[in-house]
């Protein structure tokens, strides 16, 4: 991969991929900043990225991964005001309607949560989210109908608790 | 009672504000992105990558030292002594020729004459003879870890087959490599049935066997799903064939590894079959008679240039590693081990020599992902050696304060300063500017010499941005202390 075919795919990659992987940890900043240190580690690594049938699944796992590595939240707490890419810029505008919904997710198992985001955020399909995952299809599928349902409960316990003062729409 | 609605809507919706495009600027450029990872590689590689690449040279030197200069006439001898010797178990890859690298090696489990019961590789429609082979010969081989702390046993789904086989003529012998090369291209409807429908390949490319007239063909291919036992979601079979021809002999190297990344770049020293070609092509040379069993590692650390010290000076508990903390998260070690990868360093476009040979060498590795660190023990044959080897790295740094600013823009600046430990020790810290700012990239080594021995710490962190004087000195002081134990021990060598 070179450098322009690496711009193009960051530019067009980086903000799904921090949306998904914001809706699976929870915390928007540290979502902005796994993800770009993914797409530093992805270029470190392009010929592996090359290989990758899947490239922005492979940066998605990798943010995934160093966001709930043990390392990277000890290390959070130890980082220098100086550490490079850390003055994250404008970070991506925080919609009031997202906050509801990943207060709500992070609620839910991690697995159901996962399945969820892979399947009606990052928008794959079952198969995909299956083999992404590593467990069957009709684990996910499971997942998806329990998380639904338990996202609706929730959600709708929000909704009550404001008073209707959270919107959806 | 509040209303329940299905969420699926305000999931969608949530991926649609995160597109490309939505939800603000972007946070950094590519091209700083870009740069960080090349910060991330170029330590790794100091650290070991670079490294493996003196393994290479060292595997690779001996087959050159065959082909080239007066060592050629020696091979040139054993051609004329012998040139119709048959096909045997002696033209196929030992443990010592085999290699992997990060932690894991290949170790022969089988090796027999015969096409086997086996097909020498997925794709392969028919057999060595079938193919129209008059001799064939395989050994297989199963990857285990080499570190310490690795599993025991071999890594479950990953092998290594070599088989070699002669042919009536060069002229068929090519035709089989040609076969064999378009199997592995066109495999994918015989992949699928043998229950592997996501069978993908790569372009074949050329590589160097390093014996005169040789050929040498490698295709990588990741295939799957695989089993239930082995399935993680993101992992595949790897494979890795490298095809050698030479006059009237062929071989097929087929490596399957699982996992989800098979990343060796070429400035690391190619991918394992690249580094295994050149010496399956010296065994097949007919007449090449290279020992059966060779040294499990032909990197060895050269011969002694003067007597004195034995060639395991350094006793195998040696506790080069004591010191460092555990793990935590996605780190590794590696060692303490005499076959990984010597140190290396590469100032102001020059490499600096590993002069004079040490007699012994233990190395030892602990990485987490910004966090690597190092130990290279070596034991000359006199004093005057190890003071001269020491002193090739340290003045070597000396004698380049500022390097040309690299292809990332950023300029690496050394400073050695004296340290404290040993007969006498040196500091030589490395950091970078980019655009005259300092960047978070920082190298600390320190030298220290005692007696006949040479003892390299070395360390590459995320430090050096704000006051890099300042964190060179705190990551040497951490490096000597974390060494003590190994440090008071060099005295007993």
């Amino acid at each position: 991969m070179e450098a322009a075919e690496f711009d193009e795919f960051y530019a067009a990659s980086f903000r799904r991929v921090t949306g998904q992987v914001y809706a699976m940890i929870g915390d928007l900043d540290e979502a902005t900043e796994c993800t770009q240190e993914a797409f530093a580690r992805a270029w470190a690594h392009r010929r592996k990225l090359d290989r990758a049938e899947y490239p922005e699944a492979w940066v998605r796992t990798t943010a995934y991964r160093l966001a709930v590595s043990r390392w990277r939240r000890r290390k959070r707490g130890e980082r220098s005001p100086d550490r490079a890419l850390q003055d994250l810029g404008v970070a991506a505008a925080v919609d009031e309607s997202h906050v509801a919904l990943v207060a709500a997710l992070k609620q839910l198992p991690e697995a159901q949560r996962q399945a969820l985001v892979l399947h009606h955020i990052a928008d794959l399909p079952v198969q995909q989210v299956a083999a992404e995952v590593g467990v069957p299809e009709g684990t996910i599928k499971a997942r998806l109908s329990r998380g639904r349902a338990a996202l609706a409960t929730l959600l709708a316990d929000e909704t009550g608790l404001a008073g209707g003062g959270v919107t959806h729409a | 009672m509040p209303e329940q609605h299905d969420p699926i809507e305000d999931l969608a919706r949530f991926g649609a504000g995160f597109q490309a495009g939505g939800g603000g600027e972007m946070p950094r450029t590519a091209a700083d992105v870009r740069r960080r990872g090349d910060q991330i590689r170029r330590r790794r590689t100091a650290l070991v990558a670079g490294a493996a690449a003196l393994a290479v040279a060292a595997i690779t030197v001996p087959v050159l030292t065959l082909t080239h200069g007066s060592a050629r006439s020696d091979r040139d001898d054993l051609i004329t002594n012998d040139p119709t010797r048959a096909l045997s178990q002696a033209d196929l890859l030992t443990d010592g020729d085999t290699v992997y690298g990060q932690g894991n090696d290949w170790f022969a489990t089988g090796t027999f004459e015969g096409d086997g019961q086996a097909s020498f590789q997925l794709c392969a429609e028919q057999s060595m003879t079938g193919l129209g082979a008059t001799a064939t010969f395989g050994r297989t081989f199963e990857l285990r870890g080499t570190l310490p702390d690795a599993p025991a046993g071999p890594a479950a789904g990953s092998f290594l087959q070599e088989t070699v086989a002669a042919f009536p003529s060069p002229a068929a012998a090519r035709k089989a490599y040609n076969q064999v090369v378009a199997w592995v291209q066109n495999c994918g409807p015989r992949a699928k049935g043998q229950g592997y429908p996501d069978y993908r390949t790569f372009d074949p490319r050329s590589a160097d066997p390093a014996v005169p007239d040789g050929e040498a063909t490698i295709i990588e291919s990741q295939y799957g799903p695989l089993p239930d036992n082995l399935a993680d979601g993101i992992s595949k079979f790897i494979g890795e064939t490298g095809l050698v021809l030479v006059g009237d002999r062929l071989a097929v190297i087929d490596s399957v590894v699982v996992g989800s990344d098979y990343n060796f770049l070429p400035e690391d020293g190619g991918t394992p079959v690249e580094r295994m070609v050149p010496k399956a092509a010296a065994r097949l040379l007919p007449g090449a008679d290279l020992p059966g069993n060779p040294s499990p590692d032909t990197s060895n650390p050269p011969t002694p240039s003067s007597g004195g010290v034995g060639a395991t000076a350094i006793p195998d508990d040696f506790p080069l590693a004591a010191g460092w903390p555990e793990i935590d998260g996605d780190g590794s070690t590696a060692g303490p081990a005499r076959d990984l990868p010597a140190f290396t360093w590469s100032v102001c476009g020059a490499d600096v020599p590993d002069s004079p040979a040490p007699v012994d060498r233990m190395i030892a590795s602990w990485q987490e992902p910004e966090d690597g660190r190092g130990r290279q023990l070596s034991v000359y044959a006199t004093e005057a050696d190890a003071v001269a080897a020491a002193k090739a790295v340290v003045e070597a740094h000396r004698a380049c304060p500022e390097e040309p600013a690299d292809d990332s823009g950023q300029t690496p600046h050394h400073v050695v300063q004296d340290g404290t430990a040993g007969d006498e020790s040196w500091v030589i810290g490395t950091w970078y500017t980019y655009q005259g700012s300092h960047v978070p990239a920082l190298g600390v080594d320190y030298v220290i010499r005692s007696g006949h021995t040479v003892l390299i710490l070395t360390a590459g962190n995320e430090g050096g941005a704000a006051d890099p004087q300042g964190d060179i000195a705190t990551t040497a002081g951490s490096l000597l202390d974390d060494a003590a134990e190994p440090v008071a021990q060099l005295p007993t060598l």
